[in-house]
């Protein structure tokens, strides 16, 4: 975490629309060619922080420093940020070469320079010879990827992507993440990169913020923020997560056992600096893919619970069983790679069936 | 030949809707002027001058017939005839001695049985017998209103001595550049064929040549003109205001005027003064009953419309009874001779302009306006 | 019931024609709007067109062809005999009014679209409706409002007059071109606000930033996007406002004085006064042709400036 060389760095930073806090008392620093994204839910403000960093939104409170200088009261033309905008924004009378050099109008270039520039440009997004089509000639893959290359022949020093592939189909999307990871990789420019697709900012970034009702929960890189979420909403917000109310019986050493009700006494090495003291409210969390399903009870002591099978779902390169366990309501989601064909051994509806899990699979979150 | 001083009465927010219809029709724009309610299928429909469409004038009809008849407005003759050649339905139409000819052979008018008429034997006799009220023997107009176009003028912003020496050159006077207001019609020509000493017939049928010589006089008239005007309020609101001095205008805006503080006087040119005899016309063009038609036109005749009409309008009127019944005020007021048949031997009586020679006239003039705004 | 009924209900042949040609149903759907356009729209034209073509004596008309009309309202370009340049000259001069009446619309009505367009948050509609109010009261009581206004001792006068900055009141106000021009853009305004309007609303938000984003400042940003953008919506409002104002004969009639008029009103002498409707009409399709002829070239030099911007 390269906070000695942040590029942009948000202080206590608040947006209100009249009673809504759309950002609510942010701070967090952006590293130099760092890919960083916004995640969260829809309406949780992420459009409204990339609108403060790009300069359309001036803050209600606290400040924002884009290569060491304050920002504030600086126009969005005079920034050292480009953007490209959720629907591209286009220019829709003006062609492709156009629409790309737009921005270089006052650099002082030849036409020649110009259109070598534009050329390279073209290049880099794999359109070369589109100069000349019209704006409304480009399928929605062209656009967005115009829509880069205009926005980065500026060579912003912070390139601004407000959920741009999110118009985009499943396949195309997919490729464009990779592509688009590359050419950040190629230029070298800090981009912060707004999606509410979780696995979509899993794949792409350095670093994720978390964002929740105008609040970062979490930053960390998506490794950390998947293994070890600090609170139960980034948790349940990243991947899936099985959650059982506990109450910490003792501790060992790093150890925890945690009453965990119907799980019964749950055995846990958490790696967070944080632990909990001895008789605290508590929240344990298991990821479905950290649980293993048995036919029979497994020879481990602790961590293991009958339940019965409820559902299955086959997805291909996994499935899914959701299992009940005695005095829960929720099922346990469990996951599993086929690695080999389907589990032979598995019945179906009401089959008992074993769980068991890892201590170090365990998270322990505060209720 | 219309009373409202609509520029006024719309500053102080009395405009109502029928009186836009009226002031549209003033200016050739309404000539869809409707009539004010759907057609109760039994009246008979009257093609009226605005302002001439009020009870008072028909004292009578509308308790013998339920109602009053059903009214279309016009501002000229012209336009109205245009609009009946087109179609339009109606039983009751409102020409003078000069336009009536245009409705009699464009085969519209139908001769008025004046024994029916009950106030008929007291028209006045000048009147009962005059040309274009009796056509081809029979009597295709029956008379009902007359009266004066002359200069009216400002006695307190016009050279005193011009009152001494009464003169239609004051509408084509350097002196009073952008201070005159002649109407938006022929009426210029003949005016000006009168100033360069053409007889007062000849004015009415002038050749190419004749046309030619009165064209200096009328293109300086277009250039010293503030405005032609098309209805009678817009000079009297004009005058009122001393933005013009002299107008050509019928004897009501003496009338209105006066009343108003405004110094005027209405001339008596030395060059003549010019009469009209309006009245009622018979049209096969309606779908109402001539009965009810006949009924309509004797209550126009009667005297008390009469006593209406000079009393309120300052117009003569055609029943020699409306006379002795008017206010002696209202007579004096009218400033100008009381005896219609000495008035109708003095005055120059407007005469049809007839086919091509209507034609010749309204494009000479056209071409005078044309010239000027170019 | 002597016959089995058939199976299938066999469509007459009307049906079929119907259902296999998608163009006829397409006419069929029309026909009612067909038939009023033709009649309303092409019957009228229809007429004006063979009366220019006839001739006027007095009461009848005497329909043998003939080009005289023509070559009175045109004969003065060749040269005729007889033939007078003033309809030609009128004509011109109406244009010339109407074009300034057009930029002049366009200049008051752009301002106002652009603020409703991105200023007006709250209550657009309200906005609109109140353009619209104008409407509401008759064209010539819109106009004998002007007249209050440019009057002799009307509004502007008298207030000049009371501030002592003039002691005459002003003559040209009123009755000359100029009047006409100020009436008839009054007049036409919330005609032309309204296609402009609709073009700016239309301009997507996004657009506006990503240019600022690129580096416009306000004005630059207005030049190279809201302007280019809104354009149609200009080309819409002038030919709204420049058609039907060349043949306008209301407002000159009313302010114009005897400077002011315009070929709409010897047009409408001809039909009333002059009683010619055939040289009526003739004037009537020169003024409409030649209206259409100066559109398209406008039309086409649009259309040539925006390939060369591409
Ligand atoms: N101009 C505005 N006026 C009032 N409220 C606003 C405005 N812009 C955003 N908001 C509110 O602020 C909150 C955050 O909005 P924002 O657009 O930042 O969400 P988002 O995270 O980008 O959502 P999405 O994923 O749907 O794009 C929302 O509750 C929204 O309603
Ligand atoms: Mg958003």
């Amino acid at each position: 975490m390269a906070t000695s060389d942040a590029i942009i760095k948000i202080t206590s930073c608040s947006k209100h629309f009249g009673p809504v806090r759309a950002i609510d008392d942010v701070s967090f620093d952006i590293a130099r060619g760092e890919f960083f994204s916004l995640l969260g839910a829809s309406g949780c403000g992420k459009t409204t922080l990339l609108r403060l960093l790009a300069g359309f939104e001036q803050p209600t409170k606290g400040n924002i420093f884009i290569d060491g200088q304050g920002m504030a009261g600086v126009a969005p033309n005079h920034r050292p940020t480009n953007m490209v905008f959720q629907s591209y924004a286009i220019f829709p009378h003006l062609d492709v070469r156009r629409n790309i050099g737009y921005g270089l109008r006052d650099a002082g270039l030849s036409k020649k320079e110009l259109d070598g520039k534009i050329d390279q440009m073209l290049e880099l997004i794999k359109l070369p010879g589109f100069g000349s089509r019209a704006a409304h000639q480009l399928s929605g893959g062209q656009r967005q990827r115009i829509a880069l290359a205009r926005a980065l022949i500026k060579r912003p020093k912070v390139l601004l992507l407000d959920e741009p592939l999110g118009a985009l189909d499943k396949k195309l999307r997919e490729e464009m993440q990779l592509e688009l990871r590359a050419l950040q990789r190629n230029v070298g420019i800090t981009f912060v990169f707004v999606t509410h697709d979780q696995e979509e900012a899993l794949t792409m970034s350095d670093r994720i913020a978390v964002i929740s009702q105008g609040k970062v929960l979490q930053i960390d890189t998506p490794t950390s923020l998947y293994e070890s979420p600090n609170c139960k909403e980034v948790a349940g917000f990243i991947g899936t997560m099985n959650f059982f109310d506990g109450t910490v019986k003792s501790m060992e050493e790093a150890n925890a056992v945690v009453d965990a009700g119907p799980l019964g006494d749950v055995r846990t090495r958490p790696f967070a600096a944080k632990l909990p003291a001895s008789g605290a409210s508590i929240t344990v969390a298991i990821r479905p893919e950290k649980i293993n399903l048995n036919p029979s009870r497994p020879s481990a002591s602790h961590n293991v619970i009958e339940g019965r099978m409820s559902a299955a779902a086959y997805l291909g390169d996994r499935s899914h069983y959701y299992v009940a366990v005695k005095g829960r309501n929720a099922p346990i989601a469990v996951a599993a790679q086929n690695v080999n064909a389907a589990r032979s051994w598995l019945g179906g509806q009401d089959q008992p069936v074993w769980l068991s899990w890892r201590e170090d699979s365990v998270i322990l979150l505060d209720r | 030949m219309n009373c409202i001083k609509f520029v006024d009465r719309m500053a102080q927010g009395r405009v109502a809707r029928r009186d836009m219809i009226r002031a549209a029709a003033a200016f050739g724009v309404g000539v869809t002027a409707m009539p004010v309610h759907v057609r109760a299928s039994d009246q008979i429909t009257v093609f009226e001058w605005s302002g001439y469409d009020i009870p008072e004038l028909m004292p009578g009809y509308a308790e013998k017939h339920g109602s009053p008849p059903d009214f279309a407005i016009f501002a000229s003759e012209e336009e109205a005839f245009q609009k009946i050649r087109t179609g339009f339905k109606c039983d009751v139409m409102h020409p003078c001695t000069y336009s009536v000819y245009q409705f009699k052979d464009g085969g519209m008018t139908v001769p008025v049985d004046t024994s029916k008429l009950s106030n008929w034997p007291n028209v006045i006799p000048a009147l009962q017998t005059a040309e274009g009220v009796v056509i081809e023997g029979a009597v295709h107009m029956v008379p009902t209103d007359w009266g004066n176009s002359s200069v009216i003028y400002r006695t307190d912003m016009v050279d005193p001595a011009f009152q001494h020496d009464e003169s239609w050159g004051i509408l084509f006077d350097e002196t009073y550049a952008g201070k005159i207001a002649p109407s938006d019609g022929e009426s210029n020509i003949e005016i000006a064929g009168l100033l360069i000493g053409l007889d007062r017939n000849q004015i009415f049928r002038m050749t190419d040549e004749q046309l030619e010589q009165v064209r200096p006089l009328l293109e300086k008239q277009a250039k010293i003109a503030r405005f032609y005007w098309s209805d009678p309020s817009e000079f009297g609101q004009a005058m009122a205001a001393g933005e013009v001095v002299a107008a050509y205008a019928w004897n009501e805006a003496v009338k209105s005027l006066t009343e108003q503080g405004i110094p005027v006087k209405y001339a008596n040119p030395k060059e003549g003064i010019f009469t009209w005899l309006c009245g009622l016309s018979a049209l096969n063009t309606g779908e109402g009953d001539s009965a009810m038609v006949h009924d309509f036109i004797d209550a126009w005749i009667s005297p008390e419309a009469g006593k209406f009409l000079i009393e309120e309008y300052g117009y003569g009127h055609s029943n020699k009874v409306a006379f002795e019944i008017a206010s002696p005020e209202s007579l004096a007021a009218l400033g100008f001779s009381t005896d219609p048949s000495e008035m109708l031997a003095d005055g120059i009586l407007f005469q049809p302009l007839v086919g091509e020679l209507n034609d010749k006239y309204v494009n000479f003039f056209n071409d005078i306006k044309a010239n000027a705004a170019i | 019931m002597t016959s089995p009924a058939p199976i299938v209900r066999q469509d007459s042949r009307i049906q079929r024609f119907f259902l296999r040609h998608e163009w006829a149903r397409g006419y069929a759907l029309l026909s009612p709007t067909l038939a009023v356009m033709v009649l309303a729209m092409c019957l009228p034209v229809f007429m004006l067109a063979a009366h220019s073509f006839w001739t006027q004596n007095y009461l009848t008309i005497d329909e043998t062809f003939t080009l005289a009309n023509y070559e009175q309202a045109l004969g003065w370009l060749w040269g005729a005999e007889g033939a007078k340049p003033i309809y030609i000259r009128l004509l011109w001069k109406s244009m010339q009014i109407s074009f300034g009446v057009t930029v002049t619309t366009l200049i008051l009505a752009y301002p106002f679209a652009y603020f409703l367009a991105f200023k007006v948050r709250r209550n657009k509609n309200l906005w609109i409706i109140l353009i619209s109010v104008p409407f509401l009261t008759s064209y010539l009581l819109r106009v004998f409002t002007w007249k209050i206004i440019l009057g002799f001792n009307g509004v502007i006068n008298s207030g000049l007059m009371s501030l002592g900055i003039i002691s005459e009141p002003l003559e040209f106000l009123l009755y000359n071109p100029t009047a006409v021009l100020i009436v008839l853009a009054h007049a036409w305004a919330a005609f032309a606000i309204l296609p402009i309007y609709v073009s700016l609303e239309k301009i997507d938000r996004s657009l506006l930033e990503a240019a600022t984003d690129l580096g416009d400042g306000p004005f630059r940003r207005f030049w190279r996007i809201t302007w280019p953008l809104s354009v149609p919506g200009v080309i819409a409002s002038g030919l709204l406002v420049f058609i039907p104002t060349v043949g306008d004969y209301v407002t000159p009639k009313l302010v114009g004085g005897t400077e002011g008029i315009m070929i709409g009103n010897i047009i409408q002498s001809q039909f009333g006064k002059a009683n010619n409707w055939p040289l009526g009409s003739a004037l009537s399709i020169v003024m409409a042709i030649a209206i259409t002829i100066v559109v398209l070239i406008f039309l086409y030099v649009m259309s040539l400036g925006r390939v060369r911007a591409k």
